[in-house]
């Protein structure tokens, strides 16, 4: 495909929705580590306002993809046409900042998505210790997490 | 007519103040409800679907 006057204006729309994307990743991003401060804190207000702050950024992020589907339709005629791919699709090398743009989107995706991994397991840990306090105030012993054997019966 | 005794409604009683929000933050709330923490787990597991699928969507056709 040629990399004409009006692919170049595809690009330039493209790109544009790409930095919306990264500041939209980048609101997630804050939620998620607002989110487990709050979780540590006990903080119900904060993590209340998290799942509000994270569900706004997560709804607008949807938008935006769907609005980059449009894009790449116009631009390749594929709406799911994956990014990368855009590469082999021209005859010459893509608009750099398109490139950036998609180097950044890819690169704190990423890392959105383990700190949002270390927040499931934050979350199941105060699960966790809420059923163990409330074993506690029920049986009035601490449930013990299984332990290794104790060396005598290990070792004999 | 108010209920009770005569003179009851002439009584100083105080009407129990609402807590404000600032005074509730400071209320140790002891470990989160678990409710509330489904509640963060679901919408971070959407969040993970979503990014999943940007980066199926960002990454080569080799890569999905």
């Amino acid at each position: 495909m040629d990399l004409d006057g009006v692919a170049l204006l595809g690009f330039a729309d493209l790109t544009l929705a790409l930095e919306r994307e990264g500041r939209l990743i980048g609101e997630l991003h804050c939620a998620i580590l607002r989110q487990r401060e709050a979780v540590a804190r006990g903080d119900v207000a904060g993590v209340e306002s998290s799942i509000r702050l994270a569900s706004r950024a997560l709804l607008t992020l949807q938008e935006t993809q769907r609005h980059r589907a449009t894009l790449l339709r116009r631009l390749v005629g594929d709406p799911a046409s994956p990014l990368a791919d855009l590469d082999t699709q021209f005859d010459a090398a893509l608009p750099e900042t398109f490139l950036a743009a998609r180097r950044r989107v890819q690169s704190s995706a990423a890392e959105v998505a383990e700190e949002i991994w270390r927040n499931q397991e934050v979350l199941l840990g105060a699960l966790r210790e809420r059923d163990a306090l409330l074993r506690e105030l029920l049986t009035g012993s601490r449930p013990t997490a299984p332990a290794d054997p104790p060396a005598a019966i290990a070792e004999g | 007519m108010s209920a009770g005794w005569p003179g009851r409604a002439e009584e100083p009683m105080e009407e129990p103040a609402l807590r404000s929000r600032a005074q509730e933050s400071r209320i140790p709330l002891g470990p989160l409800d678990p409710t509330i923490i489904h509640r963060a787990r679901a919408i971070n597991a959407d969040a993970l679907r979503a990014i999943d699928d940007l980066l199926d969507q960002i990454s080569d056709s080799g890569r999905r």
